[in-house]
């Protein structure tokens, strides 16, 4: 049992990434028992282990840390960037722990509020491995659980223009102490005004 | 006019690229070449101390472990303290790793500039133009007209303009692939990043919007979406296709002049 599919964790990138780090435990009742441990309690502290998503939203809560961030294992080209959550499992329930890694049970995280309301998310292990991630929104507006979906302002396509206007500065990659001689810029700092 | 003679405009080539400074306050001569030694003074020092490209920056030899960062200057704890926060606002997009070793420069250059520009204004000279090869603060405005007017250059044509955008407060940067070639790594994959060819960001803080930029880029066909949820930032960018795209708040100049 290494980690979750695809699918599972590209449902919510962060908390799967979250727990993912997590999984990968050598087959060992003892490593696995101490995995759902450490899972439970405190939980209002956030236990950054993985970092880096793909889901960049500024208003969202982002996993701290400032170590190089994993490589998602799920594809990051989506029509629209996922909400990040950092979520501390709490144990609710328990068995004995499998001997292919993680403790069965439901693991609801902490309720994370972001702009649009608050989200929670919930993830259950079953079989040693993660089988189910589940968010779940808690608004008290009806409409708010649509604006969670897909609220996003959107950039507007328009046609590439090609001018000659006048400008004061230009602004452009990063052009070389050559390629200055022949640039817009140079022609502007030389035209002095 | 003599209205074009006051002011100073001076060019010097520091951190590998051309620093256009322009003041448009009415200042006496010799206060104007005092704000402008400053200025390009500020910038050298930055050169020496977060160069990639010079062996005994402060950034090289932390990099190298020669050199703990307690021992570094208080400039570089910041500077690396504003990528952290930039890595994790980026969702790692922004990342100084990106390349395998520490670097950056997709903020330094914006955060120098700003840094310089916020001297200038506390100095009496409100009125200004710093461009940072390519990455840019305006202040106030220009002798002749009411705002500055910043050109964003045109992704395949270099003596033309995308976008004109005009403002009395705006940081203007650009991450683009026509200068320095597939120069933009995705921190993901370790691959150059291809599709988009042209981010720029505007708004208030020119270190956040270069690294905004440069986020942008790396991300590809996922940053035109990321750019449009930026909080106080417009964003104009150009895909490899030729597909143009800009937010709704973009303080673009619509007509021709």
């Amino acid at each position: 049992m290494r980690r979750p599919t695809a699918a599972v964790v590209g449902t919510i990138a962060g908390t799967a990434l979250l727990v993912g780090a997590r999984l990968g435990t050598p087959p060992a009742g003892d490593r696995a028992g101490q995995l759902a441990e450490e899972t439970a309690g405190a939980p209002d502290q956030a236990t950054p282990t993985t970092t880096g998503t793909a889901a960049p939203h500024p208003g969202a809560v982002s996993p701290s840390g400032t170590g190089r961030p994993a490589p998602p294992a799920s594809s990051r080209t989506t029509a629209s960037p996922k909400r990040t959550a950092t979520a501390t499992a709490t144990r609710t329930r328990s068995s004995a722990p499998t001997s292919t890694g993680l403790r069965a049970g439901t693991y609801p995280g902490s309720t994370v509020t972001h702009k649009y309301g608050t989200l929670r998310v919930t993830i259950t292990v079953a079989g040693g491995r993660i089988s189910a991630i589940t968010e779940s929104y808690a608004t008290s507006l009806p409409v708010s659980e649509q604006i969670n979906q897909d609220a996003l302002p959107k950039l507007r396509q328009e046609a590439l223009a090609a001018q000659s206007a006048r400008i004061d500065t230009v602004s452009g990659a990063t052009y070389t102490s050559g390629a200055y001689r022949t640039s817009l810029q140079a022609a502007i700092d030389r035209a002095g005004g | 006019m003599a209205a074009a003679r006051l002011g100073l405009r001076r060019v010097e080539q520091i951190m590998g690229t051309a620093i256009s400074l322009h003041i448009a306050d009415p200042l006496p001569p010799d206060e104007l070449a005092a704000l402008a030694d400053e200025t390009f003074a500020w910038l050298r020092e930055v050169d020496r101390r977060f160069s990639t490209y010079r062996a005994d920056s402060e950034i090289s030899r932390l990099d190298a472990a020669a050199v703990d960062l307690a021992d570094c200057s208080p400039d570089v704890s910041a500077v690396l303290d504003a990528c952290a926060g930039l890595w994790r606002a980026t969702g790692g997009w922004f990342d100084v790793y990106a390349t395998g070793r520490l670097d950056p420069s997709g903020y330094v250059k914006g955060w120098a500039a700003q840094v310089a520009s916020d001297r200038l204004v506390a100095a009496g000279a409100g009125n200004h133009c710093l461009n940072a090869g390519g990455d840019l603060r305006v202040r106030g405005r220009p002798a002749s007209a009411d705002k500055w007017r910043v050109g964003v250059r045109h992704p395949w044509l270099p003596d033309r303009t995308a976008w004109v955008l005009e403002g009395t407060d705006l940081a203007v940067a650009t991450s683009a692939l026509y200068e320095r070639g597939l120069h933009v790594i995705d921190p993901y994959t370790g691959h150059p990043a291809t599709f988009l060819r042209s981010v720029t960001v505007v708004g208030p803080d020119l270190g956040v919007a270069d690294a905004y930029a440069t986020a942008g880029v790396a991300m590809g066909e996922a940053g035109l979406n990321w750019l449009a949820t930026l909080d106080g930032y417009e964003s104009a960018a150009v895909c490899e296709d030729g597909r143009a795209f800009r937010s709704a708040g973009l303080p673009a100049v619509d007509s021709q002049p």
